[in-house]
């Protein structure tokens, strides 16, 4: 799960499996967070790209990333 | 089905991980060679997840402006003690958040992690594929890649 802020707005995402932005890619067995413009800061009426790049920076927080573990023996 | 005890398991975990200090582990005649743990921990990125027995391919600033690979000083550090104390064979970390800044488009994603010590020969300790990976070009410069308080969990619980 992957919380996504705006930083030019503040809008935020909370991004995980079934999101528009995400996609299941079969080969690695893993969700992966394939398109920004599908992410909800995109659609915020009062934000702007940033004039000088071009588009939204974004801060991708990972809430829950990784467990490992190390198998029963 | 587990084997060892879970407090045991509590003990060593909780002996590698929250570590602040270089130690040394010595097996007896026949053990194998001794090892030595050298802290701090530092989380390292990888386009293509590792393995049990194998790293991964981990992000470079070629392809991932702002983020630093090799070893031992890529990554970033998971502070004086990584992990928690470990109780019911489990503990998480980073204590504080952890975040890169990117400097242009990470043309590879982000697939998974690794932990490594800061040995000049440094030991890979955990690996794991994220929860949900980030694709390729989806990082723009100005972005900033956070791994939140207590994101990533270890357990031997089943060990």
């Amino acid at each position: 799960m992957i919380h996504v802020i705006c930083q030019n707005c503040g809008t935020f995402d909370i991004v995980g499996p079934g999101h528009p932005a995400v996609e299941y890619d079969a080969e690695a067995g893993q969700h992966v967070l394939t398109d920004r413009t599908a992410l909800k800061h995109s659609h915020a009426e009062d934000c702007e790209p940033h004039p000088e790049t071009g588009h939204y920076p974004l801060a991708f927080t990972f809430l829950a990333a990784v467990s490992t573990g190390t198998g029963a023996a | 089905m587990g084997m060892t005890d879970q407090a045991l398991v509590n003990k060593l975990l909780s002996a590698l991980y929250t570590s602040s200090a270089t130690f040394t582990i010595t097996p007896g005649t026949g053990g194998g060679s001794a090892f030595t743990v050298t802290p701090p921990f530092r989380l390292h990125l990888y386009s293509t997840t590792g393995t049990e027995t194998t790293t991964g391919t981990e992000n470079v600033s070629a392809t991932s402006p702002g983020y630093t690979n090799g070893f031992p000083s890529g990554g970033l550090s998971l502070g004086s003690s990584a992990f928690g104390t470990f109780s019911a064979g489990a503990s998480t970390t980073p204590g504080t958040a952890v975040t890169w800044t990117a400097s242009g488009t990470w043309t590879l994603g982000v697939a998974g992690i690794e932990i490594w010590d800061s040995a000049s020969t440094a030991i890979r300790y955990l690996w794991g594929p994220l929860s949900l990976a980030i694709g390729t070009s989806v990082v723009v410069s100005g972005d900033t890649v956070t791994f939140a308080i207590a994101s990533i969990s270890a357990s031997g619980a089943a060990w």
